[in-house]
């Protein structure tokens, strides 16, 4: 499962390079708990927005794609104001697991 | 003193509508002689009723009445959440009690207050709403969380992932930022995307930054005019977030990027990202203001930062635009200093070098 992040907004504003990662290269553990998340966030069914009706100032904004090994693939774009716990807990997970 | 009441007005919607059918001398009475928590709301009750009348007379009495009765005070309360996200966490901390010895904890109380301090006794302004509002702050949301946000009711402060971003309470202009944010919401209410969004967060950066300097009592040349100071991690190349003197300087890393604000309409962000550039696009505004700031000299929040602040609570509104701003700013600068005077022709100089206005 291959899976890119990119994040905006916030209040620093930043538009960082989008990160990637392989599940397949990470440390079986670590690769499970991600697909874990992906599962229970449900990701693959989620609309390609979810957009909070109004934004609050300096919230995040994040674009989550990911590529299954069976070629299934999806794009997500969501303000963090309206994340569920496992797509919030999957963007932590990939941002820490990227981190140089 | 005229002055001081009608730099009020932009505020009184959010007075208590319960508090019209209370008669007008009752509530004149309870402004004058009430228990300190009831006072002020029954003096901005009044002032708002009477301007509902269009009673101009009543208005020299209400600033006299103004200045004979203390005005709020600062209710700051923190919560740890933990590194959980369900807000606003445990209470830890509340006003006037010991210092904590979690330091995120004494620096978003320290800085609330601060920027507290600087609201009232420059601009005479009682908290985030004009009303004694209290200054709720969460600190330790979520796990390396790079950010800090204001939600509507309350602050709320990551502590950062130590390798990019150190935690975010750590700069004063970023409390003073976040609680800018509570001001804009009850005041010009100003829309979080594309131009409005972009003088929403300006808004939010000229007040974090004149809460610094006034509280370092800093004249406009001494200023670094840096915005997140001390935020990026060792190792990080760059002095802060943004930088109002020099859009677009402020760092240039390889994890981070470069800093993409401009200072110039010509190099204006035209993407989707960022709810349409809103901390990308907010350099222009942000660097008219330190124009101004620097050509007037002295202290930024005396001439400079008055017009601004008259503009955020009295000249503008939810889709306000950047060059609605600027026209907004100088004929605020007229109405405050004269037409034609030096500040006015300050505010309008600063707005052409920035390709706002011709």
């Amino acid at each position: 499962m291959r899976i890119t992040l990119t994040r905006s907004g916030g209040f620093a504003g930043i538009l960082p390079p989008p990160v990637t990662l392989d599940t397949a290269a990470l440390p079986r553990g670590v690769a499970r708990h991600i697909e874990e998340l992906v599962a229970s966030a449900d990701f693959f069914n989620l609309p390609d927005t979810l957009a909070a009706p109004t934004r609050q100032p300096d919230r995040l904004q994040f674009t989550v794609r990911i590529v299954n090994d069976d070629g299934r693939e999806h794009t997500v774009t969501c303000d963090e104001e309206v994340a569920s716990e496992p797509l919030l807990e999957l963007v932590r997970t990939v941002q820490k697991a990227t981190r140089k | 003193m005229r002055k001081h009441i009608l730099t009020h007005w932009g505020h009184l919607h959010v007075g208590c509508p319960v508090c019209t059918i209370i008669p007008s001398h009752m509530l004149r009475h309870l402004a004058q002689h009430g228990p300190d928590n009831l006072r002020e709301r029954m003096l901005q009750t009044l002032q708002h009723s009477e301007r509902l009348r269009g009673q101009r007379d009543m208005l020299a009495y209400l600033g006299a009445v103004a200045l004979a009765t203390p005005t709020g005070t600062r209710r700051r309360t923190i919560y740890d959440l933990a590194h959980g996200t369900r807000l606003p966490g445990k209470r830890v901390r509340g006003e006037g009690d010991p210092r904590s010895k979690d330091r995120q904890v004494n620096e978003a109380y320290d800085f609330s207050g601060a920027t507290y301090d600087f609201f009232k006794q420059v601009f005479e302004r009682n908290s985030v709403d004009g009303n004694g509002m209290r200054l709720d702050s969460s600190v330790h949301y979520s796990f390396d969380y790079d950010n800090a946000f204001w939600n509507g009711a309350q602050m709320v402060y990551g502590d950062g992932d130590g390798v990019i971003f150190e935690r975010f309470t750590k700069s004063l202009e970023v409390v003073g930022h976040e609680l800018t944010h509570g001001v804009t919401q009850f005041e010009a209410a100003l829309a979080y995307h594309d131009q409005p969004g972009a003088l929403n967060e300006s808004f939010s950066d000229v007040f974090g930054a004149l809460t610094k300097q006034w509280k370092l009592k800093q004249t406009a040349d001494k200023a670094d005019w840096l915005i997140g100071a001390g935020l990026l991690a060792k190792g990080v190349n760059g002095v802060a977030i943004r930088s109002m003197k020099a859009p677009g300087t402020a760092y240039d890393d390889p994890r981070l990027g470069k800093d993409p604000q401009p200072a110039q309409m010509k190099d204006y962000f035209k993407g989707s990202a960022d709810n349409g550039g809103v901390h990308i696009n907010s350099g222009i505004p942000n660097h008219a203001f330190y124009l101004v700031a620097s050509t007037l000299g002295g202290n930024a929040w005396d001439r400079a930062g008055r017009i601004w602040y008259d503009t955020l609570t009295n000249m503008i509104g939810p889709n306000t635009t950047f060059k609605q701003a600027a026209n907004a700013t100088v004929r605020s600068a007229g109405v405050l200093f004269g037409s034609g005077s030096k500040e006015q022709k300050a505010v309008t100089s600063a707005w052409k070098q920035v390709g706002v206005i011709k």
